[in-house]
């Protein structure tokens, strides 16, 4: 079993109009038995990462390490790693079984084993009534599991999987995160799992990497990311519905440094320890972040401060309630649990926190943090 | 805008039936949701309303009219397909300006008009600035609004949309489900929307069908459909972590109800024995959706059964986990993410029978609705 690190790596691919970073300057460290995601937008650098991990893409620049030993110059077979796909990559002339079976009778594992692994990966995936189908007669959501299958038969130091399960239906999605993690418990396999979906990222692995424009964003756990977003972009890619985001002036309104979103009336006022940094900084304007699930539609304490909106939008969910507001020209959401009785153009008074005010730079969208 | 009728409406292909003996209607300017898993029939229906499949059996009517033998282009409906099938070699503008151009049209448009109309459109759909674009250089949820555009600029009166949210990813989708909100006010044409994402079933219908192997299992305005559902397979169809279904034997004398799988009992009001008295079985499957299911790390009265937590995981903004109660599994899931729970922790819970659904044990019908 193995650890990944990767120190100041990049990959550069030349075109006709010059070159293109698809990485730049990466450092990020996998421990030996984790699992870790990478999750970003399409075409953020995070397949590059995992390719060059596997040895299919060289290493343009920087060291690879595995188990501690440099392995720019390996082979993919004398890395030990298992690959699962988004685009299926099967064998088509072959069935479901014999596409499973193909890595092990490669390497030579004795038919039985072969027939009792192949039972165990199938009833794990629910792809037991289709083995002895064709590729091709397979849906996507089949074809994907019979990708998976072949990657988890192995017994790999490491795996890596690209968008794994994305065509696979919701309701059969968490069931196979859930025996991925089993996997890993079980054989203390290191993972790198890449997914641009961050509720697969969050039920996968306890840490994630988030990136953005070929270079890595931040690295934690759910709960890092999510209430302390080292940036605007990190910010707004995590959380659904994604937070609210206004532009606003700082100004001074009877001795309070109080934040005015442009174009409407709506006020906020950040805490003390912030308006310091503020001054410091000598900011004239920021970015104010707060997600739909930080405002409330009661007041829980009376250290909670208020704002009002009229309501535009009463989007019910089942579960939750998704309201959209205005005020003036800003538009914001709100999420709740269902109850309250909710009318459209009406205005509310809705409750948040200070300390769950985010402010980020306007020129440099960084976290304006103590 | 038309209202739309349809009486024993039956699809076949050979042997499978894919639309059984349909009969319902769609109000004028209705925003009507028809939800169903893949093989559900929602495409083929919206073929037929289209006039792209002809029904072997029943009559289906815009506005009183019978159209079964009216082809396409005479029906003035518009559909989107789930793959957006745009033209490659044309630029946005073009892809949206095509239905104006066709034949069918007979130049009813100068170029000029035709320039108006898709610039007002694309200004709604916010593409207005994609007009020169190809449409290998759009993203997904762009796309989906080019294909929109064009099935909106011949102000169709009927719109058809199949599957458009399905293949762009969550955050878009989140982001354009809202957005549909604002164009359905705005256009109030009479919409059939298919889906397989409950979320926007209940979110964007005015009412909703769920459509199970060609069948209507029930129709109705969300709330209703999320609340009472009419069978446990609505119910199932409807909410994410899904609702918990277990058999219950009710005691009549101690007001109460026993879970044999579970191997565990908890008190019932007299309002809902009542009911249960007069629908007059004692054997019922007893269903909760997994945020009504309340809990507490000590025992009271309220939190009586006892119950071993699985591991707690954090999923679009719900803390969600198994609690494993003997033999049953229940799902749970809280709106509290930061509530801290532990693996194999100990845990009591509390079931309302203000959010219990009763199906009947042989029928799976929600026995509320045989009032």
């Amino acid at each position: 079993m193995a650890s990944v690190s990767l120190k100041n790596v990049y990959k550069y691919y030349e075109s006709k109009k010059g070159r293109v970073e698809a990485v730049k300057n990466l450092n990020l460290d996998i421990k030996d038995k984790e699992i870790m995601s990478l999750l970003g937008p399409s075409g953020c650098g995070k397949t590059s990462t995992l390719r060059m991990i596997a040895g299919i893409e060289d290493i343009s620049k920087g060291a690879l390490y595995i188990g501690g030993i440099l392995s720019n110059d390996l082979t993919p077979s004398e890395r030990n790693i298992a690959l699962a796909f988004e685009d299926y990559a099967l064998y088509f002339h072959l069935t479901v079984k014999e596409n499973i079976a193909l890595c092990l009778q490669a390497k030579k594992i004795k038919p039985n084993i072969i027939v009792k692994k192949i039972k165990e990966v199938s009833e794990m995936l629910g792809i037991e009534d289709i083995l002895d189908l064709k590729t091709t007669a397979l849906s996507g959501g089949q074809q994907q599991r019979v990708s998976l299958a072949r990657a988890l038969v192995r017994d790999p130091s490491i795996f890596l999987l690209d968008e794994p399960i994305s065509h696979i239906e919701t309701e059969k999605r968490y069931q196979i995160l859930a025996e991925i993690k089993k996997i890993n418990l079980e054989f203390g396999s290191t993972m790198l799992y890449v997914t641009h979906n961050q509720t697969e990222a969050v039920a996968v692995s306890k840490k994630i990497g988030i990136m953005n424009f070929a270079e890595l964003q931040q690295v934690g756990t759910r709960d890092e990311i999510y209430n302390n977003p080292i940036n605007l972009f990190v910010a707004n890619f995590v959380g659904e519905p994604p937070m609210n985001i206004m532009k606003c002036k700082i100004i001074s309104e009877e001795d309070v440094i109080i934040l005015k979103v442009e174009n409407c009336s709506l006020k906020f006022i950040p805490e003390v320890k912030i308006v310091k940094k503020l001054h410091e900084l000598n900011l004239k304007e920021a970015i104010l972040g707060l997600r739909p699930q930080n405002i409330y539609i009661r007041r829980l304490s009376n250290k909670q401060k208020s704002v009002k909106g009229i309501i535009e939008v009463i989007e019910f969910l089942g579960e939750d309630v998704n309201l959209v507001l205005r005020s003036g020209d800003q538009k914001f959401s709100v999420y709740c649990s269902t109850d309250a009785g909710f009318k459209k153009d009406k205005e509310m008074e809705l409750f948040y926190d200070q300390h769950r005010l985010h402010l980020f730079h306007p020129k440099t969208e960084k976290v304006i943090s103590i | 805008m038309p209202r739309i009728s349809l009486e024993n409406v039956t699809k076949k292909f050979k042997e499978l039936v894919a639309l059984n003996n349909l009969s319902f209607e769609i109000k004028d300017g209705e925003f009507f949701v028809i939800l169903g898993p893949s093989g559900a029939g929602k495409t083929t229906f919206l073929k037929v309303i289209a006039g792209l499949e002809i029904p072997e059996n029943g009559k289906i009517y815009f506005d009183g009219n019978l159209i079964n033998h009216v082809a396409t282009p005479n029906r003035d409906v518009a559909l989107t397909f789930e793959n957006y099938s745009l033209y490659p070699h044309f630029t946005v503008f073009n892809n949206i300006a095509t239905p104006l151009k066709s034949s069918v049209q007979k130049n009813k448009y100068n170029k000029k008009q035709i320039q108006e109309k898709v610039d007002k459109l694309t200004k709604m759909l916010s593409i207005n600035h994609l007009l020169n674009r190809l449409p290998s250089e759009l993203s997904g949820g762009q796309k989906q609004r080019v294909a929109l555009g064009r099935a909106l600029i011949k102000e169709p009166q009927v719109l058809l949309l199949d599957e458009p949210l399905a293949h762009v990813d969550a955050k878009i989708r989140n982001q354009l489900r809202t957005e549909f909100h604002f164009l359905k006010e705005k256009f109030r044409t009479t919409t059939i929307y298919t889906t397989h994402d409950y979320k926007e079933a209940i979110s964007l219908g005015d009412r909703m069908m769920v459509l199970n192997k060609g069948g209507i299992e029930q129709i109705g305005i969300p709330e209703i459909i999320y609340n009472f559902p009419k069978n446990t397979k609505v119910a199932l169809a409807v909410g994410w972590p899904e609702i918990n279904l277990f058999d219950c034997t009710v005691d009549f004398e101690n007001s109460q109800l026993y879970c044999p799988k579970g191997d565990f009992v908890f008190n019932i009001s007299s309002n809902v024995l009542k009911h249960l008295k007069i629908y007059g079985k004692s054997e019922y499957i007893v269903g909760i959706r997994p945020h009504y299911i309340g809990f507490s790390d000590k025992p009271s009265d309220t939190y009586s059964v006892k119950a071993i937590c699985g591991t707690p995981e954090v999923l679009d903004n719900q803390l969600v986990f198994f609690a494993k109660v003997k033999n049953l599994d229940l799902n749970i899931s809280t709106h509290d993410p930061d509530l801290s729970l532990k693996y194999e922790q100990e845990l009591w819970l509390g079931f309302d029978d203000q959010s219990l659904i009763f199906f009947d044990k042989e029928t799976n019908e929600n026995i509320k609705l045989k009032e």
